[in-house]
């Protein structure tokens, strides 16, 4: 009897709904995570911050201020239908060329690194709304993918602090390669 | 005769309810009630957050300095809210976007900008807030609690910002403001875009 009993609530038992992406805690870790799960948007996001590290103020702090707001931009049209060309090839090329960018030290001018980083902003975000899931409520999604976004700019800015060490500049820049090699894996489809 | 009308008004005077709970707690509930609307939508809270950072943003004591407009804006919001069209919502959305923009920039923006901001940002909270309601519908308790709930959601980050100019002289403490301001910008677009395609 009592090796049934546990068997009685074992079958009753509804299916779990944790996380199911609906609600606001749905929808904000549903929009956390979305950047988060993609390698090639990953690499070249924290790139930004590399690259703002190395070309120094005000870029360091121009860049990371300008991707939320035009790769949400991007977000925008794709969330509302508007085609965009080539959008995964933009993205797998933003890493080879921001990852080179910052595995050669290129100092740009700021409106350059500006105008670059703002075209790479709108593949992005247009690559994240057309992803967009349906179920997430939608002011937490957009608060969880905007903070998440942020989030590894300023770990790329925390990494790329090491250039004020003699040893840090080669650190930075063999991130850089790491980030271009990703970039060309998603770019000539090995990843 | 004082002495007359003193003993009036004493034998006139109703039970006191200090504290009981009971007396006016209809007219309160209803204030909180109107004071939730701006602080729980989120193309109002987003509007108005985003105003209070422009200003903040913009230079010291910005708020201060055209606070009669956002009153001015607010109180007429709400008077004519039965006017206020549908679109209400989602225009104070794009005005945060705008205000945004202005904080990011931080360029020094005329008085004239950030008093019409902050104006536009009063009127559309208001609409947007008791929008499709009529005239003498709602009690006065509940315009009161927007008006209120609407200037906490745009004091308290303009006051943060001040705080932190006055504080921390740091150069880093502005532009994380600004990075602040960039950040709700960007949800603000994601939000507009969401809301204005139906789920499918």
């Amino acid at each position: 009897m009592h090796r049934t009993l546990p068997l009685i609530p074992a079958l009753l038992a509804t299916p779990a709904l944790a996380h199911t992406g609906a609600g606001i805690q749905g929808g904000l870790m549903s929009g956390f995570t979305h950047p988060l799960f993609g390698w090639d948007h990953v690499v070249a996001m924290v790139a930004v911050g590399l690259w703002g590290a190395f070309l120094g103020r005000p870029a360091i702090w121009l860049l990371p201020v300008v991707f939320p707001m035009v790769m949400a931009f991007g977000g925008a049209l794709g969330v509302i239908g508007v085609p965009l060309p080539a959008v995964e090839q933009g993205i797998a090329l933003s890493g080879v060329v921001l990852g080179l960018l910052v595995a050669l030290a290129v100092r740009a001018p700021i409106w350059v690194a500006a105008l670059i980083v703002g075209v790479f902003a709108i593949f992005h975000g247009h690559a994240h709304g057309t992803e967009l899931p349906t179920a997430a409520n939608p002011f937490a999604y957009a608060l969880g993918f905007v903070t998440a976004t942020g989030l590894l700019h300023l770990a790329g800015i925390a990494f790329g602090f090491l250039t004020a060490l003699p040893w840090g500049q080669w650190a930075v820049r063999g991130a850089g390669v790491v980030v271009a090699l990703v970039g060309a894996a998603f770019l000539t489809g090995l990843a | 005769m004082r002495r007359a009308a003193a003993l009036a008004l004493f034998l006139a005077a109703p039970r006191a309810e200090a504290h009981a709970f009971r007396s006016g707690s209809e007219s309160y509930a209803a204030f909180v009630e109107g004071a939730s609307v701006p602080l729980n939508d989120p193309g109002i809270l987003i509007c108005l957050a985003a105003t209070g950072l422009a200003l903040g943003i913009w230079r010291a004591r910005g708020l201060p300095a055209v606070w009669p407009a956002l009153i001015v804006g607010l109180a007429a919001g709400l008077a004519l809210a039965p006017l206020a069209p549908v679109w209400s919502g989602i225009a104070a959305l794009g005005l945060g976007i705008l205000a945004a923009v202005m904080g990011v920039t931080a360029l020094p923006w005329p008085r004239w900008a950030l008093a019409t901001l902050a104006a536009s940002a009063g009127l559309l909270a208001g609409f947007a807030s008791l929008q499709g309601h009529g005239w003498g519908e709602l009690p006065l308790s509940v315009a009161l609690g927007v008006f209120f709930g609407a200037h906490l959601a745009l004091v308290v980050p303009a006051g943060l910002v001040e705080a932190c100019r006055r504080r921390l002289v740091a150069p880093w403490v502005m532009i994380g403001w600004r990075v602040a301001a960039s950040w709700l910008g960007a949800v603000a677009l994601l939000l507009g875009a969401l809301s204005l395609t139906p789920a499918a």
